[in-house]
């Protein structure tokens, strides 16, 4: 198991190694800067500016000085907003984002599991198809589409709900809606249909004639077995809703990362577009890596790779 | 009385293209401490007729007919008022007085729980004060029992650590949890290689004499089952075609089935002896008439065949078969 | 048996039978092939349907009433602006006064453009890159299969956004990120899909009887694996409209004038308060399409696994 988790961790390093130098590279690839002659009013300051973000040094030099800092835990600072270091912005806005992220994914966790559960284990029809409305609904409405909808006919016409920033515990409702229901369809869906393989399986035909009353079957022989599948889309999932929705976070003008990536996006401010893709980079592959080890305390076969 | 008796058992199961008769009015019996085989081709029902007595049927299947006494109790799913009544009562006796040792040891074990869980699981259900010592030191006997090296060790165990044959062994200790009354074992060595089927043979054969359950053998085999049933009954397309000792099936066989199936046992013995093949398939049990389900491929299939099935003639007391060359006016056709 | 007793026994019931009117090997259902047997399982499910049938009107539509209507996507009416649905403009008109409607269907013919092309390049791409690392296996699927992971491991939006930024929006570029973001999960697939055929009896038999490796790959491990293939595809297909749409509502994705569905979106964004429709009509056309397309996969997804009879 340690074996295990030490070479996904070396793993982990050279993937993020990796983005970080494919990133410098594409970022310096990219036709225009918001360094340019035009904006300083003197060479002088122009040249300064330069010297500032080592863009005066040869192309390698810049790379190595980038990923010895990076080594280092500094991602550099931003080109836009003067003297506003990256780490400092992920600070600020990472809570942010992490708060709504935690909430939809518990919500997401919840109801799609006991959704998923109900529609697979009940002979009611009305369940099951209640189940696969939500989850076709889910998997097909883009989350940018559902906010916006929910924004039009519940914030403006309605006006049941607030839906600029974070302020108060309401402004949470309709993000966190936004942002849960396709992870809740998905998992409704996989534990339904997960839950409805496991209980084809033989071992449970053998649990039943041992005389295990059939709540407890599924409690114990099938639960376990069946999530799984859950486990190993729910960890990156949850990567996925605390790296922020750019789209989410912007429509609600939720002040996270997501939104500080979108406005550095549009102002091309490099070392914050490099510096948050890294660290979006490590969330991911950290979960991904929570993923594995639970999922092989899960089902004792997975340690034998 | 008899430990098990089955009467009249119909099993059907819905499916997509139809209603298949999967059991068609089968009856059986099995004294105490007996070991009755049944055996016949996959598909001929002889695994169902055991599933609907254990209330195990798949959803889709449904037994329509027939009455199931264990010990003298009536238990068939059609004697009770609602599921949950039925559910019941079979909680208390799966495990407990009736156990089911399966065919595939690598896919009935839960891989995700430990062998001590799965094992004490039995105990636990049908002696729910028995503290988590004793329901160990119980399961330890019971590995003891069925032959595995060290159980103290391997009880902490996962399935995946278990070879075909030890998995095996497991599934049967789990059987034995209880002292069942009645063993069902479907097809227990089908799944395994060659030399750890005798192995497993050999133990059945053994707790055959330590245990005093009776015990129902299903297989395809006919040399398994010479080597341990008292008595055999041969199943094809959902019905019973002949039953008898292990001495009147091998020595005296009626059904032109039963002979086919004795023809084509290989016997090192007797030496450039011909394998003699039944030809084509068995029956398609969709939808299936009256006729009876051998008649395509039967040498000696009459019209009569074709229209219905004949009553059981008995021979002795235990020897009774099901077929048109046994009336009388058949006798000198059809054998020409 | 009751039966028994019913029927006269005469002596003539008692002749032998005929191997003729026997019938050993009879199969009392219906044979189909694969195909009508997928397609009518596809016809049970109405969802499927309606879905297929919304997808070819709009595609139609799409196509054909651009030609026909009298306005042009950029074709401005000052007098007549911010307009509310009428028999002229049945969708009603924006800032500029431009036809809603006539914007919604170009804007269809570049969402689902780039929505098709998209799908089809990542699944030539995957498919290839899958059938190749299932095929070779060992040291090759490793190195293979890792760089899928590597990539995998990072956010798909974050592909399509830093490409798109990288060489500036134009339909290339967005197609080249959506792409880029989208080929791991078909290569995964095919992988697992060949390795698992490869083991079967008759990619032996093919083997044996001197089929050259290509053709084995591509004739019976492909061919043999097209259900889930072509499934993926109906699956790939809403998730590149949904980056583009995406990238289009961020204000990152293709500019005005030529607006796709997102672009429609964004432009209306401003208005949200005082002109709620003018962003509804985009949004419910993105929403419609892949609902339909999502349909048509799920589908298609039962009716061509042959395990589902």
């Amino acid at each position: 198991m340690g074996r295990y988790i030490l070479k996904r961790l070396a793993i982990g390093a050279v993937t993020l190694f990796l983005l970080a130098s494919a990133t410098f590279f594409l970022m310096k690839a990219t036709p225009g800067s918001p360094i340019s002659a035009e904006k300083y009013k003197t060479q002088a300051a122009y040249e300064a500016a330069e010297k500032l973000y080592n863009l005066d040094k040869p192309i390698m030099e810049q790379y190595f000085l980038y990923i010895e800092n990076l080594a280092h835990g500094d991602l550099g600072e931003s080109m836009v907003k003067t003297g506003r270091k990256v780490t400092d912005t992920i600070k600020v806005g990472f809570p942010v984002t992490a708060k709504v992220g935690t909430v939809a994914f518990l919500a997401a966790l919840i109801i799609g599991i006991s959704l998923g559960t109900a529609a697979a284990l009940s002979k009611k029809k009305w369940i099951n198809n209640v189940c696969m409305f939500v989850a076709t609904i889910g998997v097909s409405l883009p989350s940018f589409v559902l906010a916006i909808f929910m924004i039009v006919f519940i914030g403006v016409k309605l006006r049941l709900l607030p839906f600029i920033g974070l302020n108060t515990p309401a402004n949470y409702v309709l993000p966190v809606i936004s942002l849960s229901l396709y992870p809740i369809s998905m998992i409704c869906r996989l534990t339904r249909s997960s839950i409805l393989e496991v209980m084809k399986q033989d071992y449970i035909i053998l649990a039943r004639s041992k005389g295990t009353p059939y709540r407890k079957v599924i409690l114990k022989h099938a639960l376990k077995n069946a999530m799984l599948p859950v486990v190993t889309y729910a960890g990156p999932a949850f990567a996925y809703l605390l790296t922020g929705s750019f789209v989410i976070e912007n429509i609600y003008s939720i002040p996270g990362i997501g939104s500080e990536m979108v406005s550095a996006l549009t102002t091309r401010d490099y070392p914050m577009i490099m510096g948050l893709t890294i660290f979006l980079g490590l969330l991911v592959i950290s979960f991904n890596l929570l993923t594995d080890i639970i999922s092989a305390s899960i089902d004792p076969r997975i340690k034998l790779k | 009385m008899a430990m098990l008796e089955i009467n009249h058992l119909t099993t059907e199961f819905t499916t997509e293209n139809g209603i298949v008769k999967a059991v068609r009015d089968v009856s059986l019996k099995v004294e105490k401490g007996e070991v009755l085989g049944i055996v016949g081709e996959s598909g001929s029902g002889k695994s169902q007729t055991m599933f609907s007595v254990m209330g195990l049927l798949a959803g889709n299947g449904k037994v329509v007919e027939g009455s199931i006494k264990l010990d003298g109790k009536e238990i068939s799913p059609l004697s009770f008022e609602n599921r949950k009544d039925y559910e019941k009562t079979m909680d208390d006796i799966r495990g407990n007085d009736m156990a089911m040792i399966f065919q595939d040891p690598m896919t009935f074990l839960n891989p995700v729980l430990k062998i001590e869980t799965q094992l004490v699981e039995p105990i636990i259900n049908h002696n729910p004060d028995i503290s988590k010592k004793e329901a160990r030191q119980r399961a330890l006997e019971l590995m003891r029992k069925v032959g595995i090296p060290s159980p103290e060790n391997r009880i902490d165990q996962y399935p995946h650590q278990f070879s075909g044959g030890m998995r095996q062994r497991i599934i049967i200790a789990i059987a034995l949890a209880c002292n069942p009354k009645v063993i069902i074992a479907d097809e227990p060595t089908t799944a395994l290689d060659v030399t750890i089927q005798a192995q497993v043979l050999d133990l059945i054969s053994s707790l055959k004499d330590t245990i005093d359950s009776s015990i129902i053998m299903i297989t395809h085999d006919l040399g398994v089952v010479a080597s341990i049933c008292d008595r055999i009954a041969i199943m094809y397309g959902g019905k019973i075609v002949e039953t008898g000792t292990a001495e009147e099936i091998f020595y005296n066989p009626q059904h032109p089935y039963t002979k086919g199936l004795l023809q084509c046992i290989a016997n090192p013995e007797e030496e450039r002896k011909k394998l003699h093949p039944i030809p084509g398939s068995p029956p398609d049990l969709l939808n299936i008439s009256n006729e009876c389900p051998f008649v395509d491929r039967c040498e000696s299939a009459m019209k009569i065949c074709k229209l219905a099935m004949n009553d059981y003639t008995s021979f002795s007391d235990t020897h009774s078969c099901s077929c048109w060359l046994q009336h009388d006016m058949a006798k000198g056709k059809g054998e020409e | 048996m009751e039966e028994t007793n019913k029927l006269e026994l005469t002596p003539e019931l008692f002749e032998k039978l005929d191997d003729s009117q026997k019938n050993a090997e009879k199969i009392s259902y219906e044979s189909k092939t694969y195909l009508q047997d997928a397609w009518s399982r596809f016809k049970q499910n109405k969802l499927a349907l309606v879905g297929l049938g919304f997808l070819v009107v709009l595609l139609l539509c799409c196509i054909i009433l651009p030609m026909v209507l009298p306005y042009t996507y950029d074709g401005q009416d000052m007098a007549n602006r911010n307009a509310a649905p009428s028999m002229a403009h049945i969708m009603g008109t924006d800032k500029f006064g431009r036809d809603i409607f006539v914007r919604i269907l170009f804007g269809g013919r570049i969402s689902l453009t780039v929505g098709f092309t998209a799908a089809l390049i990542s699944l030539c791409v995957g498919v290839t890159y899958g059938g190749i690392a299932g095929y070779a296996g060992g040291k090759v699927d490793m190195v293979m299969m890792r760089i899928v992971d590597a990539m995998y491991s990072i956010p798909d939006m974050l592909y399509v956004i830093l490409i798109t930024v990288v060489f500036e929006a134009s339909f290339w570029s967005i197609l080249l990120g959506i792409c880029i973001s989208s080929w791991m999960g078909m290569a995964r697939q095919v992988r697992t899909q060949v390795m698992t055929l490869k083991e079967q009896e008759f990619s032996l038999a093919a083997f044996v009887i001197g089929a050259s490796k290509k053709r084995i790959l591509f004739k019976h491990l492909i061919i043999n694996s097209m259900g889930p293939i072509i499934v993926s595809f109906t699956l790939l297909v809403p998730s590149a409209i949904f980056y583009e749409a995406t990238l289009g509502f961020l204000g990152i994705g293709l500019s005005a004038p030529q607006a796709s569905w997102g672009t429609l979106a964004n432009e209306a964004r401003a208005l949200m308060t005082a002109q709620p429709l003018q962003v509804i009509w985009p949004v419910l056309f993105i929403c419609l399409t892949m609902l339909a397309l999502n349909f048509i996969g799920d589908g298609l997804g039962d009716a061509l696994d042959p395990k589902k009879k």
